[in-house]
């Protein structure tokens, strides 16, 4: 009983977090988010203690490991941000790097109009 | 406005990859992180497929025309991202009129 109610609350939460991260819609205040999953994961803990069969135990063991294992993720996800080379007001720093032909870009072809060059973490 | 969107995936990956959202974008590859360390972006922290600290920060840089940086957005959590929502902002307070 307690470990149904601690993989539901683990599972129903996962599925509300990562639909909001498919709308990229992320709340900034994940407090209630990581509540829900860690009191997910006590109750599967609780339920594994209890050992009230096979059944239990298997779904005690996996709430716990997503009710605790999310915080922990989340824990590592946040992130030092380096000091950027650039800086804002200063001059942009000019590379060369291939394109999706393997052709040579040069960021200095686009001087002479504005653009926004973003970072990010590509298709791994 | 121009978009340059540069990551660690290679010239194969991007063709890959690439879909109607990214059309009007120029997307570049960076997979020896040359461009990332030149501007200093890496993360130390981060485990991919690459190894450690294989992965930049996302990060946004807004530039204008005459080639000065008018806005930079790191996130602190790479999940966040640059929403939508904060680069129209940008766009509005780094290029105004």
């Amino acid at each position: 009983m307690l470990a149904a109610l601690g993989l539901a609350i683990v599972g129903i939460t996962g599925f509300l977090w990562f639909r909001l991260i498919q709308n990229v819609a992320v709340p900034r205040n994940r407090a209630p988010y990581l509540a829900a999953f860690l009191t997910g994961g006590v109750l599967g803990v609780m339920a594994m203690i209890e050992g009230a069969g096979w059944a239990s135990n298997i779904m005690g063991g996996l709430a716990a490991v997503v009710g605790f294992g999310f915080p922990a993720l989340r824990l590592q996800s946040a992130q030092q941000p380096n000091e950027p080379a650039v800086q804002l007001g200063g001059p942009m720093l000019d590379f060369t790097a291939p394109d999706e032909t393997g052709a040579d870009f040069s960021l200095s072809s686009l001087t002479g109009k504005p653009y926004l060059l973003k970072f990010f973490r590509g298709h791994w | 406005m121009a978009l340059v969107a540069i990551s660690t995936d290679s010239p194969e990956q991007i063709r890959a990859g690439k879909d109607k959202h990214a059309a009007n974008a120029t997307l570049l590859a960076d997979p020896d992180l040359v461009v990332t360390d030149q501007f200093n972006l890496r993360n130390p922290r981060n485990i991919s497929p690459k190894g450690l600290g294989g992965l930049p920060i996302p990060t946004t840089i807004l530039v204008d025309a005459e080639g000065i940086v008018r806005w930079i957005d790191q996130t602190d959590d790479y999940m966040l991202r640059s929403e939508p929502g904060r680069v129209r902002e940008a766009l509005e307070v780094g290029l105004p009129g």
